[in-house]
Order: C-alpha cells, then structure tokens, then sequence
C-alpha cells in the first residue's frame, strides 16, 4: 500500500499512536504523508515523543499530545511543541511512563482501567479528573489510581520486515512498549517496514513475527523509514539532520520551509534523494561510535 | 594550588560512591554524570553495579561514553536487549530490583520534589513548557532511593516549592510519604557546589558538606530557600588522581558529560 493510502486510514481529529522514543524508531514517512495530507486537529499519543512530534506540531496537524514526554533527547526541547503548548494552541495531556501504559493496557485488553503506583503524590493525577481516579484495593485497602482505557483510533508503528499478509517481523525482538501495545488498544494499524518479505519468507523466521496479519490493516514500504531517527539494529539517529533541525527550529519560518522542504517529496525514494546517500551511509556505521 | 581534577569529575566521583554492588541502575536521557558514575562504580568499588544503559543494555560495555545515553552505541556488548513494556517496567515496579534511581529536574524543591513538566503561568498557559514526566513521574512513587544530580545550583533551579509535582520527593516534609503509603524517597542531592541531604525527621534539605573552592555562603546564596546547615560544614571529599584518569582516559575520553555543564 502507498502512504498516501495508509493515511486516508486517519481522518481529522482521530487518535493517532505513533511509535517514538525520543530520537528512536519514529515513522517519519507517515508523519511526513500526515502533513502532505493537511491532517488536522489530530491527538499523538507516543512514549517519548521527537521530532515527528515537533513537524506535527509546526505544521497544525496535532492540537493535543497525550503522554508522558516530549524530546529530542541530547537535542534537547521540540520548539514547535513547546511554542504551542505555551501560546494554548496545543494541549499536553500528561501522564507518566506506567500511566499511558497503563491506559493502553486497558485498551489492549478491553478492560475498564488498569491500576498503577506511579504519580501517588504527584501533580499529575489531580490534571486528569476524567482518567485518573484513586481507587481502593479490594483486598488490603491500600489506595492504588486507576487509570482509565485508552483505545486510539489508529496507530503507526515501523517495523524490519512485512509480508503481503500484514504478517510483521522485528529482529532482535521489541524492546520498544509501543510495538507491543498499540496493535492491541487501536482500533487501525498501520505498518510501514524497511523490507517487504513473502510469506513464504515469514514462515521460515516465524519466531521474529511480532504482530500477526490480522491485526494488521496497511503494510507500507519504506527503506530508511525512520530517518532522522535510527531504527535498530540498523542504523542510528542522523546526528548533523537534528542539529540543523535544531538551529532552524528556533525560527518558526525557517522550520515550516524545512518541513515543507522535505515533504515536497512524494515518495520514500524522494525523501531519501534529498537526504542524501553519505548521509544515510554515516547513520548505517553507527558501531564505530560505541 | 589549582587542583587536578574539575567540577565535573568530582560529581561523578560523588554521585559513584551513592552506589554499591550488587545494585542495579538503569538512566535516562542526557544523563551523562550518572553515565560516567556508573561506569567510575564499576571500575573501582562496585565491579558488580548492574547498569541498564538507556533502560534497554543490560550490563553494556561502551567503550566510551557516546554522545547520546539512550541510542544504541550505549547498549554496546550488552548481555540482554530488555523489552521496556513487560521486562523493564515489571522489573523496576517489583520492588526487588532496581532500587536506585538517578534524578534530574528542571527544578527541585526543599523536600526534594521535582519539576520537569511547566514553569510559570499555570499548568495549561505556561511560561515555558518542558519535556514532561515520563518515567520521573513513576520513580518517585514505586519506593525508590532518589539520588539527585543538577549541574545548575541556583536559586532557579534549587526552589522554595516547585511549580509542578512531577516527581514525588518528601511532598511537604515530615511524615506526609508515609501517610500516603510511598516508600523510598530522595536521598542525596549532588550538585556543581555542594552535597546536600534530608534532615531525618523534618525532610528539609540540608547541608552537608561543599565542593573545595566553594564557601557555605555561596551555597547559601545560590540557593532557593533555607538550607538546613547543622555544626561545621566539611569539604566534599576530592576525586582520587586514579578516579580522574578512568575518567579522562578510559570512561569518557570524549568528553560527553560535558554536554551538561553548557
């Protein structure tokens, strides 16, 4: 399927859990498709949300980030979230790291809420009257909070491999929480994949089959799907693509004409062509910075 | 004399001696000092530290410190890629396991409560928006002993009361953890002038002894509220010159805990 199929999967004002830990593993051709497509009024929800987060953000397409934080980690602050929130234009409805998974789950499970210990104590909680209530276990009465289910509409995940099925293969298992949960608390999911494998080929690796076809419901291809984020073991974050994300990103008009720069390119080989094959070929020799 | 070492490597000379074998530390992003502490642990008095780089490399081997805490060069000749959604987290919640954790806020308080979510304005129209919770706001809830690390002792930094719980510290100090049920809680807080602590009963911060070169009023001064400072203050015990050459020559050559002393 193309991108621009998969993202007529997500109309406005969905619920869309994207994959992302801070400078890792963002499916940055759906991000980029999202914004083509003029998106709006969109709810992210990701573990530790970046750059993808901070495009959205700068391009109107997300009016609300619900989880628990939003980094570049050693690149430091989206500008573009952070102007939001700051000037009401963006909601950050936050929870800690057990309190979103928490939340989903619930939602993977079609259970009501699930219980935590994380934020007793904190300011956190009393933000969320409608989806954190303390609750009092039934056995000993010690007081635990309830976090209620969250089942966003879709989610996009990236993954190694994905058959004609939809059958979905990560090597190295999934040490991410978002591949594991999402497919179950969402109601679509969309997966694109650095390589496209038969079936045949699924069956002969069947223990790196990590989500079966059936919770599948678009497998789109994309090599270097992740850039500039890495995607393990493959490749890691491109380094000199965030600094300059950073630098231009203090200048809302600097930023939006690198965003729109970058998602001028209709395809993965587009993108790809404007990043540049040194580039890529520096983000692929990451064991020498080990 | 100009002493032999810097700020830097006697806070992660301090911060390594907080650890001892067999514990397990995991850390988080841009969390360099607590890196390096860990790896100083390791090579000294704790060759048994368990460490979880970035929450994923258990027991890596970096060659050296990289430039980013969470990516993949950190995880280097790990012994297991540990899945954060059921192993990590079910680890670090059990109660067993993982009983340090290593803390930075944006601010901190008196009773050792953090921020790392807004400042100013209120919650919904901040003046500035920072990251947010994200494990910080579980850490300081499932009994962990908080060490607190911050590169920035100043009276922004090291506030009267935080504008946001982010991480439970001693909420409003005495026995209000207790009386919610938590356990654990902060214990040490290392910063670029000093080491401070919590009084036992009050849970105040409190002085305990300054970095060589630095007075107790410039403590005092560049702190947020009232230090609780009992008796003669003494000097924090320098890095030894075989702890600052691991550090220099074989832990962090590159020189990547400096990325949080900008």
């Amino acid at each position: 399927m193309s991108a621009a199929d998969a993202a007529a999967l997500i109309g406005d004002g969905d619920h869309v859990a994207v994959q992302s830990m801070g400078t890792q593993g963002i499916p940055m051709l759906m991000v980029r498709e999202l914004i083509r497509q003029r998106r709006r009024d969109l709810t992210v929800t990701s573990v530790v949300a970046g750059i993808g987060i901070d495009w959205l953000s700068f391009k109107g397409v997300m009016s609300r980030f619900c989880g628990p934080i939003v980094s570049m980690e050693r690149f430091g602050l989206c500008q573009g979230f952070r102007r939001g929130v700051q000037a009401g234009a963006i909601e950050f409805e936050e929870y800690s790291e057990t309190g979103i998974l928490a939340r989903l789950a619930a939602g993977a499970r079609n259970l009501p809420f699930q219980i935590t210990r994380g934020m007793i104590g904190t300011d956190i909680p009393a933000l969320h009257p409608d989806t954190i209530r303390e609750l009092d276990d039934p056995f000993t009465g010690e007081t635990v909070l309830a976090l209620k289910a969250l089942r966003p509409d879709v989610c996009i995940l990236h993954a190694h491999r994905g058959d004609e099925r939809g059958n979905i293969q990560y090597e190295g298992g999934t040490i991410w929480p978002d591949v594991q949960i999402y497919p179950k608390a969402c109601g679509k999911t969309i997966v694109t994949v650095e390589e496209l494998i038969t079936e045949d080929q699924t069956r002969a690796n069947p223990q790196e089959t990590v989500i079966p076809h059936f919770a599948v419901d678009a497998v789109v291809h994309a090599p270097s799907g992740c850039h500039p984020t890495s995607f393990f073991p493959g490749y890691v974050y491109d380094e000199a693509f965030h600094e300059e994300w950073v630098r231009v990103s203090r200048d809302p008009e600097q930023a939006i004409a690198t965003i729109d720069r970058y998602c001028a390119a209709d395809t993965q080989e587009a993108y790809l062509e404007l990043v540049g094959e040194a580039a890529l070929a520096a983000t692929r020799n990451w064991r020498e910075l080990a | 004399m100009t002493p032999d070492y810097t700020v830097d490597e006697l806070m992660v000379a301090t911060l390594s001696r907080q650890l001892e074998n067999p514990d397990q530390v995991c850390n988080g992003a841009a969390s360099f000092v607590p890196v390096c502490a860990f790896a100083l642990a390791r090579a000294t008095h704790a060759p048994e530290l368990v460490w979880l780089a970035g929450a994923v490399g258990l027991d890596a081997r970096p060659r050296r410190v990289p430039a980013s805490t969470l990516e993949a060069p950190l995880w280097h000749r790990a012994s297991m890629y540990m899945p954060q959604l059921e192993d990590f987290w079910s680890y670090a919640l059990n109660g067993r396991w993982l009983t340090k954790f290593c803390v930075r806020g944006a601010q901190i308080d008196r009773y050792g409560n953090a921020n790392n979510s807004v400042i100013g304005g209120d919650y919904h129209h901040p003046k500035v928006r920072l990251p947010g919770s994200a494990g910080l706001g579980d850490m300081g809830s499932i009994g962990k002993r908080l060490l607190y690390w911050t590169t920035t002792h100043n009276p922004r930094t090291l506030v009267e009361r935080v504008d946001f719980v982010t991480c439970a510290g001693w909420l409003g100090g005495g026995d209000e953890r207790e009386r919610l049920g938590l356990e654990g809680g902060p214990e040490i807080l290392v910063s670029d002038l000093a080491v401070m602590d919590f009084h036992p009963e009050s849970k105040r911060m409190r002085l305990r002894s300054v970095h060589p070169g630095v007075t107790v009023e410039q403590v005092v001064e560049a702190t947020g509220f009232e230090l609780v400072i009992e008796g003669d203050i003494p000097e924090t015990e320098p890095p030894t010159d075989e702890q600052v050459r691991l550090i220099r020559e074989e832990i962090d050559p590159d020189g990547a805990r400096l990325r949080e002393f900008a």
